[in-house]
C-alpha cells in the first residue's frame, strides 16, 4: 500500500493517507479530551466565582478557553507531524528545554520559586517543557538501543539515560518545584520499566515496592519518629525546603500543624468529603464559595469539582482519565516502532502520575507537592504541553501498524 | 532498511510491560475512586458538618504592657483589663449590620449611624472593634441576645492607667497609638502591629522595648452559623517587663506638694509664676529621687479618651514640657562656685586674693553694680561666695581676660584682644562650667533632654545676645590661636555672674552633685531595675533581669585647698547669718547644708522678672542628696527657690528619720489617700489658669 502511494503525486498521497487514516484516528481520546475541557471550564468558573483574590488572573475563564484553543491547534499540528522525524531533530528539543531550565533561574521569583518566565500578559513554565523533552530524548535513546545490531541493556551502555533524567530533575528540584521533579522521576521509572531487560525489570519493581512499602510502614507505624527524622535530617541539612518537608510531615501526621502547614490538607479533605454523593451544586460549595481553599483554580481545582459535583462528578472525572490512559496504552502497544511505544508510555506516565498525585493530595492519599491536574487546572503551560503530549500519541496512532484492506 | 528494522525489533513489543503499566494505572485510579467513595459517601455527612466549621481566623492578641514601679514599690503605671466588643465578619452567614446596630446603639450609648460606620470600616479585615470598655450591662446584653447578633464577640483588651494621676507624670510620660511619624520605626523596623500601643514620651517611650512585650495570636474556628470557637493562643503573647524607677513615690509626692503649695501661697502668688522645677539627686549614685516640673499634667488624659477636655489647660500652661530637662534658664549667681574654682585652679586668684567691693566695678565707660549697692568692702573668695558678691566676680571675670586698670593687656586693640585673650577667658569660665555638666546633655534616661547654651553680646549687632560656641572656640584656639567673634568687653563680667548662659535644672543638679562629690561627675538616671513580666520588684524571690549601675562620666581634678575655700563659702551661705540661704529659710535647720543661690534677670511674657535659683547639697560633711530648684519669675532667690530647696531637704531627712526629732518623722510609705486629697494631685484637674 505504501509503495503504491509512492508512485502517485505527493499531495494526493498525503490527502489519501489522511483520508484513510482518519478512520484510524482515536475518536475516543478526542471525545474524552472534549469532556475534560468542559470539566475544566466549569471547575474554573466554580473555583473563581465571586472571588476577588489578589493572585486571581482577570477574565480567567476566557484565558483558559484561549489556552484550550491553542492546545487543540498544537495537538492537531503535532498529530499531523510525523513523530519519527523527532529521531533526527531531538537534540534541538533537548537543548532548548535545557536552556529554558537554566534561564528560569535568572527570572524573578514568584511564590518563592524560580518557575516562571514572563511573556507579556502570560507566563510560561519551562519545567513543563522539560517533561516532554525528557520523554522524547529517552525514547530516542531507548529505541536506538532496541534497534542496534546487538542490543546491550547493561549499565555500560544505558548510563546516558540516567544523565537525561538527573539533569532536568536537579534543575527542577532547585527551582524549587518538588512536584515537577517527582513527575520526571515517575516518567523515568515508567519508561525504564518498559525498556529494561526482564531481570532488571523484576529488580526495579521489587526495589520500588520494597522502598514504597518500607517508607509507608515506617511512616504509618512511627509517625512521630518520622517527623523528627525529617525535621532533624532533611530540613537541617537543606535537602528539602522546610515548607516541602512540612507538607510531608503534615501528611504523616495531620494533627501536627493544624493551623499552618496542615491547613491545606485539612481544608481540601473537608471540601472533598462534604461533596457527598451528588455534590452541593454548582456555585454552592461552602468551602469553594467561601474562598477557604487557597489557589483553588490551579493546584486544588479538584476540590471544587468534588465539593460541588460530589462522588458522581469526581469519580466520572477519574474514569475519564482512566479511559484516556487505556487508550494511550493501547496506542503504545500498537505503535509501528519501539520509539512510538516509548513516547506514548512516557506521556501515559506523565498524565497518570499527575492525576494520582494531584487528586490524591486533596484526599490525604499522597503528600501535597504542588502540581497541576492535567487538562483541568488553570494554566497555559501545563495545558498546552498536555495537549502536545496527546498530540504526539495521536501522531503515533495515525501511523500505527495495521492491516488495511482497501 | 525497513526490513532490517522489523526483524531486528527484538522481542514482541513489550506487551507484558504495557499490561503491567495499565495494571498500575488501574490500581492507582481505583484507589482514588475508593478513597473518594470513603470520604464522600461513607464519611460525607460528617465532612458536610465540618465544612461549616470552616474559617480558622487568627487575630492578634496584644500583650499587657509592663508595670512601672517606684523605688519603694508603688505602682505608677499599670495595664487595666477591659472588655471590648468586636464584629467578626463571618462568611455564609447573613449579618444584617443595620439591625444589629439598631439593637446595640442604645447599649453602647451611641447612634445607629456612628455604630454602622464603625461596623463598615476595613471591610477586608476579619474583625473590627465596635465598642471599647463595655459596661456590665452591655456585656450581659450581648451574651443574652447572642442569636440576634451573629458575629458580635466580646474580647478582653488592656488600657494603660496611671493610678496616681499627675504624680511623676512628666517622668512616666504616656502611651498612644503608633503615629505616621513613628510608624517606620515601630512597624517597619521593629515589626510591631499597627494597632499596638507604644510609649510616646517619658519612661514609657525611653524603655518602650522592655515595657511593650510581644504580640501573640489567638486562633479561632468560625462556624458558618456565626459562633466562634477559640482554638487557643499560637503563639501566646508575651507580657512586657516590669520597670522600677529610682523615684521614691512618697518623696516625689512630697516634692510635688512642696513646689505647688509654695507657688500657691498668697505672698508668692503675686509673682505670677508660670513654671518651676526641682531635681533631687542621690549624691552617691546620681539616681534621681524626685524630679518635679510644674505645672503638672495627668498622663491618664492621653489614654482615657478625654484629652479634648484638657486641651485648653495644656495649651495655655505648656504643662507637657518637662521643665526639669527641657527648659534652660539663666542660672544667675549659682554658677559662682564653678567660676571661683576656675579662678583658683587657673591661678588667676588664690583663696587669699582680696577685692575691695565698693558696690560697683567700672568696666570701660560703664558701671556695673553689686546686687548690694553699698558693697561688702574687702572680700576674699570665701566671703564673696557667702554674700554672693557680684563685684568680686566681675573683677575675676575681667582678670581672666587680662583686663586690668581699665586697659587691655599689652596695649592690645579690642579687635586683637577679642579674638584671643577674650576667647581664652570665656573658654575658661564656660569651660569650667561645662566640666561640671553645665551646657551639655547630662544623659539622663528620659527622651527629649535639651541642653543649655552659652552667650555673648555681639558688638557688630548692636550688643545683641548671640550663642557662644564653646567647643568650636576651644578647637579654633587650639588650632589657630584665635577665634573670630565680636564679643563685648563686659561679657566676661556677665558670664562670671551667670547672666550669659542658660542651663536646665537637671544640669544644675548634676553640677551641684559633682561639687558635693569633689569633682566626680555621675550621670543622673531614673531606671533602677527591670524585672520579668511576672515578678514584682521587692517581692521575695523576685530577681531583676537588669540593674542600672551608677556611671561616672568624668572626674574633675581639683586642688583640695581650692575646693575647701569654695566649700567654706557655700557652707557659710547656708549657715552664717549673712548667707543668703541662711536668710532664705535654712536658718535653724537641724542639719548643715551648703549651697548657692542665684537671681537672674529674665524677661517673661514681656515683663522683666527674676529667675529664682538655688543649688545645694546636704549634709555638709557626708553629702547624701543634691538639689537644684529653678523658678523663673519667682523673684529673688530667697523668695521662692531657697525655701523650696529647704523644704525638700527637710522632707528628705524627715522621711529618712535623721536630724529631726521623732515627732516630725514622716513615713516613707506612700500615703495614697493623702496624695489623692492634696492640691498637687488636684492641681492639673482644677487648673492653675488665671
Amino acid at each position: 500500500m505504501v509503495l503504491a502511494c509512492l508512485d502517485e503525486m505527493e499531495g494526493r498521497c498525503f490527502v489519501e493517507t489522511l483520508r484513510r487514516n482518519i478512520r484510524d484516528m482515536d475518536f475516543t481520546v478526542l471525545g474524552v479530551l472534549v469532556l475534560l475541557a468542559v470539566y475544566s471550564c466549569v471547575a474554573i468558573l466554580a473555583a473563581t466565582y465571586g472571588k476577588t483574590d489578589v493572585g486571581l488572573p482577570k477574565h480567567i475563564i476566557y484565558r483558559q478557553i484561549l489556552f484550550e484553543m491553542i492546545g487543540w491547534i498544537a495537538m492537531t499540528a503535532i498529530t499531523l507531524y510525523d513523530y519519527r522525524s523527532l529521531r533526527k531533530n531531538y537534540w534541538w528539543i533537548i537543548g532548548g528545554a535545557g536552556f529554558l531550565l537554566l534561564v528560569v533561574f535568572v527570572m524573578p521569583r514568584r511564590n518563592g520559586a524560580h518557575s516562571w518566565i514572563p511573556l507579556g500578559p502570560f507566563s510560561f513554565q519551562p519545567s513543563e517543557v522539560a517533561k516532554l523533552a525528557m520523554i522524547i530524548g529517552m525514547a530516542v535513546f531507548m529505541a536506538d538501543i532496541d534497534e542496534s545490531e546487538v542490543p546491550d541493556y547493561s549499565f555500560r551502555r544505558v548510563w546516558p539515560l540516567l544523565i537525561m533524567f538527573i539533569v532536568p530533575f536537579v534543575l527542577t528540584f532547585k527551582e524549587p518545584a518538588l512536584g515537577q521533579a517527582l513527575v520526571l522521576l515517575a516518567i523515568f521509572v515508567t519508561m525504564y520499566c518498559v525498556f529494561a531487560k526482564r531481570w532488571h525489570f523484576v529488580m526495579l519493581i521489587f526495589f520500588t515496592i520494597a522502598l514504597v512499602a518500607g517508607i509507608g510502614v515506617v511512616a504509618v507505624m512511627y509517625p512521630q519518629e518520622s517527623t523528627k527524622l525529617i525535621e532533624n535530617v532533611l530540613i537541617k541539612h537543606h535537602l528539602l525546603h522546610s515548607y516541602q518537608a512540612y507538607r510531608i510531615i503534615t501528611w504523616l501526621n495531620p494533627q501536627e500543624y493544624p493551623l499552618s502547614y496542615g491547613y491545606n490538607i485539612r481544608i481540601s479533605q473537608i471540601a472533598v468529603g462534604s461533596g457527598q454523593v451528588f455534590g452541593e451544586g454548582l456555585f454552592n460549595g461552602i468551602e469553594t464559595r467561601g474562598n477557604w481553599i487557597p489557589n483553588q483554580w490551579t493546584d486544588y481545582i479538584f476540590t471544587a469539582i468534588a465539593e460541588e459535583f460530589g462522588f458522581v462528578g469526581s469519580s466520572l472525572l477519574v474514569l475519564l482519565f482512566l479511559i484516556l490512559c487505556y487508550r494511550l496504552i493501547r496506542i503504545a502497544g500498537t505503535s509501528q516502532d519501539s520509539f512510538g511505544t516509548y513516547i506514548v508510555t512516557g506521556i501515559v506516565a506523565l498524565i497518570a502520575f499527575q492525576v494520582f498525585e494531584n487528586i490524591g493530595a486533596d484526599m490525604y492519599l499522597s503528600p501535597s507537592t504542588g502540581i497541576t491536574l492535567p487538562f483541568i487546572s488553570y494554566g497555559g503551560s501545563s495545558l498546552v504541553i498536555d495537549y502536545m503530549g496527546v498530540g504526539l500519541a495521536l501522531s503515533v496512532a495515525l501511523r500505527r501498524k495495521k492491516l488495511r484492506f482497501n | 532498511m525497513a526490513k532490517k528494522r522489523s526483524t531486528k525489533t527484538r522481542r514482541k513489543m513489550p506487551a507484558s510491560r504495557l499490561w503491567f503499566i495499565s495494571g498500575m494505572t488501574t490500581l492507582a485510579f481505583t484507589s482514588l475512586i475508593l478513597r473518594m467513595g470513603y470520604l464522600q459517601v461513607v464519611q460525607g455527612a460528617t465532612y458536610r458538618t465540618d465544612a461549616s466549621n470552616v474559617a480558622v481566623v487568627s487575630t492578634p492578641v496584644l500583650p499587657p504592657r509592663g508595670y512601672i514601679y517606684s523605688s519603694n514599690g508603688t505602682i505608677l503605671a499599670r495595664d487595666q483589663y477591659i472588655y471590648d466588643a468586636y464584629l467578626a465578619r463571618v462568611p455564609h452567614v447573613h449579618q444584617d449590620y443595620r439591625k444589629m446596630a439598631e439593637l446595640l446603639a442604645p447599649i453602647f450609648h451611641t447612634t445607629v449611624q456612628k455604630l454602622l460606620q464603625k461596623m463598615n470600616t476595613s471591610p477586608l479585615s476579619p474583625q473590627v472593634r465596635i465598642a471599647q470598655n463595655l459596661s456590665y450591662t452591655a456585656i450581659s446584653y450581648i451574651s443574652e441576645h447572642h442569636h440576634q447578633l451573629p458575629g458580635i464577640e466580646i474580647q478582653t483588651d488592656y488600657v494603660r492607667q496611671y493610678p496616681l494621676g499627675d504624680l511623676a507624670g512628666h517622668i512616666l510620660g504616656y502611651v498612644g497609638p503608633i503615629t505616621p511619624q513613628n510608624e517606620s520605626y515601630y512597624v517597619n523596623k521593629l515589626h510591631y502591629l499597627n494597632n499596638q500601643t507604644v510609649g510616646e514620651t517619658g519612661i514609657e517611650a525611653e524603655y518602650n522595648k522592655y515595657l511593650e512585650g510581644k504580640a501573640g495570636y489567638e486562633q479561632y474556628l468560625i462556624h458558618s452559623n456565626g459562633s466562634v470557637k477559640s482554638l487557643g493562643l499560637l503563639p501566646p503573647p508575651q507580657s512586657g517587663d516590669n520597670i522600677q524607677l529610682t523615684i521614691n513615690s512618697a518623696y516625689q509626692a512630697e516634692a510635688q506638694k512642696i513646689v505647688s503649695d509654695f507657688i500657691q501661697r498668697d505672698d508668692v502668688m503675686r509673682y505670677e509664676i508660670n513654671s518651676a522645677s526641682a531635681v533631687v539627686l542621690n549624691v552617691k549614685t546620681g539616681a534621681v529621687l524626685a524630679l518635679v516640673s510644674y505645672p503638672f499634667y495627668n498622663p491618664n488624659w492621653f489614654v482615657d479618651g478625654n484629652l479634648m477636655k484638657h486641651e485648653k489647660y495644656l495649651n495655655q500652661t505648656s504643662a507637657l514640657i518637662d521643665n526639669a530637662i527641657q527648659s534652660p534658664e539663666y542660672p544667675g549667681s549659682s554658677v559662682k562656685p564653678a567660676n571661683a574654682l576656675a579662678g583658683l585652679e587657673t591661678g588667676t586668684i588664690t583663696p587669699n586674693t582680696i577685692v575691695d567691693d565698693k558696690g560697683y566695678l567700672k568696666i570701660g565707660n560703664r558701671i556695673f553694680h553689686n546686687w548690694y549697692l553699698p558693697g561688702f568692702g574687702p572680700v576674699n573668695v570665701i566671703l564673696a561666695l557667702e554674700h554672693s558678691d557680684d563685684t568680686f566676680f566681675y573683677q575675676l571675670g575681667m582678670w581672666f581676660g587680662g583686663w586690668t586698670n581699665q586697659h587691655y593687656p599689652n596695649h592690645e586693640s579690642y579687635t586683637q584682644w577679642v579674638k584671643t585673650r577674650f576667647v581664652k577667658a570665656m573658654d575658661t569660665i564656660f569651660g569650667w562650667e561645662y566640666k561640671f555638666g553645665l551646657g551639655q546633655l547630662t544623659g539622663i534616661d528620659l527622651p527629649g533632654e535639651v541642653k543649655g547654651q552659652f552667650y555673648e553680646e555681639d558688638t557688630k549687632k548692636n550688643y545683641e545676645e548671640v550663642p557662644y560656641p564653646l567647643l568650636k572656640a576651644e578647637a579654633s584656639m587650639k588650632k589657630y590661636g584665635y577665634f573670630n567673634n565680636w564679643g563685648a568687653l563686659p561679657d566676661l563680667a556677665f558670664a562670671d555672674i551667670g547672666q550669659s548662659q542658660e542651663f536646665t535644672p537637671i544640669e544644675m543638679a548634676q553640677y551641684v552633685m559633682t561639687l558635693a562629690d569633689k569633682g566626680v561627675k555621675y550621670r543622673p538616671y531614673i531606671l533602677k531595675a527591670i524585672y520579668p513580666a511576672n515578678e514584682v520588684p521587692g517581692a521575695p524571690g523576685s530577681k531583676p533581669i537588669y540593674t542600672m549601675h551608677p556611671k561616672v562620666q568624668a572626674r574633675i581634678q581639683l586642688n583640695p585647698k581650692d575646693l575647701h575655700a569654695v566649700y567654706q563659702g557655700m557652707y557659710l551661705m547656708a549657715n552664717a547669718p549673712g548667707g543668703l540661704l541662711y536668710q532664705g529659710g535654712f536658718a535653724g535647720s537641724p542639719y548643715h547644708a551648703a549651697g548657692k543661690t542665684g537671681t537672674a534677670q529674665i524677661v517673661l511674657n514681656g515683663k522683666r522678672v527674676d529667675d529664682s535659683v538655688t543649688i545645694a547639697f546636704a549634709p555638709f560633711h557626708h553629702p547624701q542628696i543634691a538639689i537644684a530648684v529653678m523658678v523663673p519669675g519667682g523673684g529673688a532667690s530667697t523668695t521662692t527657690a531657697s525655701h523650696i530647696a529647704h523644704r525638700l531637704f527637710n522632707a528628705y531627712f524627715e522621711m529618712h528619720h535623721e536630724y529631726f526629732p521623732q515627732s516630725q518623722w514622716l513615713s516613707d510609705h506612700f500615703q495614697a489617700t493623702a496624695w489623692l486629697h492634696s492640691f498637687a494631685y488636684k492641681q492639673p484637674e482644677e487648673g492653675v489658669l488665671p
